[in-house]
């Protein structure tokens, strides 16, 4: 058998050698709601390279910020997984209270904050001693979570009230809430501003987080008059901040912002109900992942165009890229 | 043969110019609608008809449970034109208002400055609306009975007495009548009742707005399509746009709290 095995190696050596396309420097995991695993794939050709299995239902993924760790939220075991990425084995897994849908990492990497969508809550879970430090009550359905560069501010979005609830990271205080389009998704810190994404206005505000007041919306219906749907789901942006992108639901495209105009400069082709958008880590790639076509679109943000696109058997929800 | 006429039919429809935009609409709801027409939303409703060049038809149906499956889901009518802009059995519009839950006392009494955490609220007589017996109640009602305040409170269905007209009005009436010194009341009925009521009654915000993290007294309002309708979506959400300062107008004609 060794000796078969020896003969057929080289023969898979030369057959990948030959592949037009090399390995990049990125790995990208896709949660799979449906099929409960994180599948892994490489950020340049899309080659699958396995699947870490999880807890029922993995939804929100994130990074410490080291890139070491992978977080994943598996929202009907109630647990958070850490995996860790370069060995591609599982850390730890955490209590993370009821139902954990999105979540975000404190910018010192100790903290997560963790929507418990049927639970009204989010809760601060402390990685050091594995323990949630706090429980805060928010509105209905809990989705969108979101830090401050500074980490002195968490906001979480009610998916069910349409309210951003601004949250102080050190006290757990409920600072204030705020009403926002309908079915709000995510929340991110771009450039001092925090936007807000509406899945059901296919809206994004923009807050001053000091005032807590609307300063502008951005909107995806009026930019785009021939889609039945245009949506708003989870938002990125690059390091710099000058590039930011929005999944666009059943939209089925990621539409591309210009944070200092807020206007739309272009949009890409994705699968049906784009859900979750990634970066790669040097911000030249995006991941967009697609639950009702059940794949991942690759997409070059130099040549700005579609790669390619990798499909699973599954639902993916989640997308994010980590360093190799 | 066949195919030349039915091509012509599908020209004369497209041609003959006058389509009809079908409402399902409450007979006896003021300040909503009614069946005379003297309802803001009958109003509003007649504004979107004209800018879409369409006949104003209505389907009448009490707003009770039901009520969207046995009209707009059996594509008995194309418009809902008041829905809570969150809910998911319809697709929405942008919202065209935005009202909250007034405090509605007598001005001839000292009630001003009330919130729900508000001491005087132990003693007072209180009144609430309420939606139905089932679970789902409307947030002042569950914001009273965290804080323990069930003795003194009075409810009043949302959907009344059938009978009588306009039944969410009883509430408001009970103010007047000294039946409850306060009553947490919707801001459309709050405001458009207070009009006319015969003794001048105060209205303030129900504050805080959201009690407890969970329960908004804020709510925004939408038209409402069938969800496999996304064109008409869009043409009612052009003219809702079109027609803003006019509905403005309209709802501060019926008295209607709006917040910015």
């Amino acid at each position: 058998m060794k000796a078969g095995l020896r003969a057929v190696l080289p023969v898979l050596a030369l057959l990948a050698a030959c592949s037009p396309e090399r390995k990049g420097d990125d790995l990208v995991f896709v949660s799979d709601e449906e099929a409960n695993v994180v599948h892994v794939i490489d950020g340049a050709s899309g080659a699958k390279e396995g699947d870490l299995v999880t807890g029922a239902r993995p939804r929100g993924l994130a990074l410490s910020p080291d890139g070491r760790t992978l977080y994943v939220a598996a929202s009907n075991a109630n647990r958070i997984e850490a995996w860790d990425v370069a060995g591609r084995h599982r850390l730890h897994v955490y209590d993370s209270g009821s139902d954990p849908e999105r979540f975000a990492v404190s910018p010192d990497g100790h903290t997560l904050y963790i929507a418990n969508e049927d639970h009204s809550a989010v809760s601060f879970l402390d990685l050091a001693s594995g323990r949630i430090t706090r429980e805060v009550k928010v509105g209905p359905e809990p989705e969108g979570m979101g830090v401050s560069p500074d980490g002195r501010l968490v906001i979480a979005t009610s998916e069910a009230a349409s309210t951003a609830h601004f949250i102080d990271a050190a006290t757990g205080r409920l600072i204030d809430s705020i009403i926002v389009g309908s079915r709000p998704r995510d929340a991110l810190f771009v450039g001092g501003k925090l936007w807000v994404s509406s899945e059901q206005r296919g809206t994004i505000s923009i807050i001053d987080p000091v005032s807590r007041r609307i300063a502008s919306v951005i909107d995806l219906v009026a930019a785009f008059p021939d889609l039945d749907s245009a949506q708003a789901v989870e938002l990125k942006a690059t390091r710099d901040g000058k590039r930011a992108f929005v999944a666009m639901g059943r939209g089925n495209q990621v539409a591309e912002i210009d944070p200092a105009s807020f206007r739309i400069v272009r949009s890409f082709p994705t699968g049906t109900r784009n859900w979750g958008i990634a970066l790669s880590p040097d911000d030249g790639r995006l991941y967009a992942a697609s639950g009702l076509s059940g794949d991942v679109t690759i997409i070059d943000l130099k040549a700005n165009r579609v790669l390619r696109r990798v499909t699973f058997k599954g639902r993916p929800w989640g997308v994010v890229a980590a360093r190799r | 043969m066949k195919r030349p006429a039915l091509a012509c039919l599908l020209l004369l429809a497209a041609c003959s110019g006058q389509r009809t935009l079908t409402v399902c609409a409450d007979p006896n709801n003021l300040p909503f609608s009614n069946r005379a027409g003297q309802g803001f939303e009958n109003r509003i409703a007649q504004l979107i008809a004209d800018s879409l060049g369409a006949k104003l038809d209505y389907v009448w149906w009490a707003q009770r449970r039901g009520y969207v499956r046995n009209t707009l889901g059996e594509k008995k009518c194309d418009l809902w034109p008041g829905v809570a802009s969150g809910v998911e059995m319809v697709a929405t519009t942008r919202p065209y208002y935005r009202s909250s839950y007034m405090f509605v006392t007598r001005a001839d009494k000292p009630l001003a400055g009330l919130t729900l955490d508000d001491a005087r609220l132990k003693t007072l007589k209180l009144g609430v609306q309420l939606i139905g017996d089932d679970a789902m109640n409307t947030p002042p009602s569950h914001a009273l009975a965290r804080r323990g305040l069930t003795t003194n409170v009075t409810g009043y269905m949302l959907y009344g007495d059938y009978s009588r007209p306009n039944p969410p009005a009883a509430i408001v009436e009970a103010v007047e009548k000294g039946d409850v010194d306060v009553g947490l009341v919707w801001g459309p009925l709050a405001g458009y009742f207070a009009k006319t009521s015969p003794v001048p009654l105060r209205l303030e915000r129900v504050t805080p707005w959201l009690d407890d993290a969970q329960w908004p007294m804020v709510y925004e309002v939408s038209m409402g399509v069938r969800k496999d309708d996304p064109a008409l979506l869009r043409r009612i959400e052009a003219a809702l746009a079109q027609n803003r300062a006019r509905i403005r107008a309209t709802l501060g004609d019926y008295g209607v709290p709006l917040i910015d």
